[in-house]
């Protein structure tokens, strides 16, 4: 199958009808389809689904989407209101050559505005077949369906047509990878059809022994009841085991949802715990300011004593001047000043009344004499004056500190605010339908219970391996007595023949699935190593495909490997076991028959692997179609796809307003993606 | 894909031949039928492949 050309009208964000041509040479067989997200890649690719297999919906959309999912361009349905147009005829048409055969596949949907709401319609599907110059078109949608499906089966598609959830998911240590690998490789191989058959041979195998144990006696009907007693318990192990995985699936899907959710709300919870932890901490800042206010309050009873700081400093800078000048305490007593006025004699025998003079200096001294008591009193008042401002000062320390410690506080809590404002400025309008820790706890439920049902799996596939050696040892046992008893009539010669035909078909089934995975394995094995980075190459071995289908990654000393290797290496595994599984579909052709379409699958790998991943794709497939956006399809991609020879077309998904996607082809030599490389934005 | 049938012919080839025959007409059966109706239509089968080895 070569895609020649994919034509939408109306579909998705493409209003009117516009084109993609599919590059298609043997030497150029790679087309890139650039844009930023919500441009349009992704309808493209739902485009391919719609016009193949009439799908609305995309492996990576949520269940919960269908209702919802629109695929008639919303601008043309307004328009057709405003034009007083009943709908809009929106289709996909896919122009294919396969073999000789040149195939349009052109499908229909319409949509209309009824009552306000967008609702929608499938129409017709016609399909025209070019065969040596004669066409012949076909309108039957079943007669359609089964000549798309033996081209390309509805089953595999995904496989064909994958992004890099895809990718990430089949290297996931989880029950749903194995299911996935175990239903890619079923259906890509088609071996659901032996489980049927057998499914069906078991069941005749039941009627056939039941018949058989009627028309028994003795020993022989004894063995035969066994049989069909275990064969019983067989059969309801086996219904329990589909229950139990029924089950695992179910909370497995519950666990999706819960996370899902979860990854909503961890922006939001992140800020919400910000929120928190900013409120207590207003919370106790308000308190600590609040406490320095009392603290300021109780100081203020003394702070009076704060205002003659200035009056004290200068009495006591005085009082101390004289004594430090040694006018205080007073050279001379009042009592001496007194005796040498009242003797007229001083204490150097100068006869002061018949000297003017020595009189004269004798009543200066009397005039600078200070009172005992006053001298006393100065003195004490000294020591006060010098304890009252220690006092003075201690305090005015104090209300420094609370001041500052108020101002702190102040700024702290406005800090807090100005932090508490931004973080509801993020937080918004987003609406929490649940309670986070509520969903932790479901979630720890859930994952509780996930653990209970695989130990009781992990128990009844014990209990049916156990079961199915006792089979066959009573069926030897059945045997031998028919044997050694000559019971050999028509019913259990029948009984036998079912056995056996049921026993052979379930050998040939593991098998032939035994095989498959040892072959998809080496073709993995080899595809990786052209993919991987030398690092990588170095590190790892093979890929192998276990018996429960997990996909592992061995290392050179033959140990699983799976669970320490980077995302990139994830990708590159996965990628590798696609290519391997489509390799084996196309009956091991050296080149893929079906185009290989990537949705956005570069956005884990690194540089090297990038290179690889554009180097050797186009070797494997006949057309690959890239998917990709403006972070993963810089320059140094677009360098690198260049050098390679092999790149097409290149078409960007341009618009500037929702519902308006043009597509517009631009030339491969001349294009340089808008994003530059990280070196040059360091630059 | 086209092989797998012909993997299940070589296969089947070390088993006698009833069993050879009944397990391809369980395939064929399979492609169309679910397990109930491919049941019924081999009990024919059976009846008589049991009749031609006898």
């Amino acid at each position: 199958m070569v895609i020649t050309d994919i034509i939408v009208k109306d579909f998705k964000q493409f209003y009117g009808e516009q084109k993609i041509e599919i590059a298609y040479d043997k030497k150029k067989n790679v087309t890139v389809i650039y844009g930023a997200n919500g441009r349009g890649k992704t309808s493209l690719f739902r485009a391919i689904m719609f016009g193949l297999y009439g799908e609305k919906r995309l492996a990576q959309d949520p269940e919960e989407s269908e209702e919802e999912l629109k695929l008639v361009n919303k601008v043309a349905i307004e328009q057709a209101v405003k034009n007083k147009k009943k709908e809009v005829e929106a289709y996909v048409q896919i122009n294919f050559i396969h073999g000789q055969k040149q195939y349009s596949l052109k499908r229909y949907i319409s949509g209309i505005k009824v009552s306000g709401e967008h609702v929608e319609q499938f129409g017709d599907v016609k399909l025209t077949i070019t065969h040596q110059g004669n066409s012949n078109t076909l309108k039957d949608c079943e007669e359609i369906e089964e000549i798309i499906n033996s081209i390309l089966d509805k089953r595999v598609r995904e496989y064909f047509l994958f992004d890099g959830e895809k990718m990430e998911r089949l290297t996931r240590f989880s029950r749903e990878q194995k299911r996935e690998i175990e239903n890619g490789i079923k259906n890509l191989l088609n071996i659901n059809q032996l489980a049927v058959a057998n499914k069906g041979l078991s069941l005749l195998l039941k009627h056939s022994e039941a018949q058989l144990k009627n028309k028994s006696t003795g020993t022989y009907q004894q063995e035969i009841i066994k049989l069909q007693t275990k064969e019983s318990e067989k059969q309801k192990l086996e219904s329990d085991l589909a229950n139990i995985d029924k089950e695992l699936r179910l909370a497995e899907s519950e666990l999706k949802g819960i996370d899902i959710k979860l990854e909503q709300y961890k922006g939001i919870k992140e800020l919400l715990q910000k929120r928190t932890t900013l409120n207590s901490e207003l919370e106790i800042a308000k308190t600590s300011r609040n406490d320095s206010l009392i603290e300021m309050i109780n100081i203020n009873d003394d702070l009076g004593v704060l205002l003659i700081e200035n009056e004290l400093r200068e009495v006591g800078e005085m009082l101390g001047k004289k004594i430090e000048n040694q006018e205080l305490p007073s050279p001379i007593r009042e009592r001496l000043v007194n005796k040498i006025l009242k003797d007229g004699v001083c204490i150097c025998k100068t006869k002061i009344k018949d000297n003017p003079e020595a009189l004269k200096n004798i009543l200066e001294w009397k005039d600078r004499l200070i009172d005992e008591q006053v001298e006393q009193n100065l003195f004490s008042t000294y020591g006060k004056i010098g304890a009252t401002r220690e006092f003075i000062k201690h305090k005015a320390d104090s209300v420094q500190r609370s001041l500052q410690d108020f101002a702190n506080k102040s700024e702290q809590i406005e800090n807090c605010e100005k932090a508490l404002k931004k973080v509801s400025e993020q937080i918004g309008d987003q609406k929490i339908d649940d309670d986070i820790p509520k969903l932790e706890k479901s979630r720890t439920d859930v994952v509780i219970k996930i653990g209970k049902l695989e130990q009781q799996y992990s128990d009844a596939n014990d209990g049916l391996h156990i079961l199915k050696e006792e089979i066959n040892i009573i069926s030897e046992n059945v045997k031998k007595l028919e044997r050694e008893e000559g019971v050999r009539n028509d019913l259990a010669k029948r009984c036998n023949l079912v056995r056996e035909s049921r026993d052979a078909l379930t050998a040939i089934y593991e098998e032939f699935t035994k095989e498959i995975k040892e072959k998809i394995g080496t073709y993995a094995t080899e595809i990786f190593h052209k993919l991987i980075d030398e690092e990588g190459s170095k590190t790892f071995k093979q890929i192998k495909v276990s018996e429960d289908y997990s996909l592992e990654l061995y290392d050179w000393q033959d140990k699983p490997f799976l669970a320490n290797i980077s995302a990139g290496q994830r990708q590159v595994t996965s990628i590798s076991f696609i290519a391997a599984l489509a390799k084996i579909a196309g009956d091991e052709a050296e080149t893929l028959e079906i185009p290989l379409f990537m949705d956005t699958p570069f956005g884990r790998l690194s540089g090297e692997h990038r290179d690889r991943l554009l180097e050797n794709i186009p070797n494997l497939t006949k057309q690959w179609i890239l998917l990709a956006t403006d972070t993963e399809f810089t320059k140094e991609e677009c360098q690198m796809l260049k050098s390679t020879g092999r790149w097409g077309k290149i078409f960007t998904l341009e618009g500037d307003q929702p519902g308006f996607t043009n597509i517009k082809e631009k030339n491969v030599i001349t294009f340089i993606p808008q994003r530059t490389t990280a070196i040059e934005r360091r630059a | 894909m086209s092989e797998i049938n012909f993997l299940i012919k070589e296969k089947l080839k070390k088993y006698p031949v009833g069993v050879q025959k009944l397990v391809l007409k369980a395939i064929e059966l399979a492609e169309l039928n679910h397990e109930t109706a491919i049941s019924d239509q081999l009990e024919g089968v059976v009846r008589d492949i049991s009749k031609n080895n006898s």
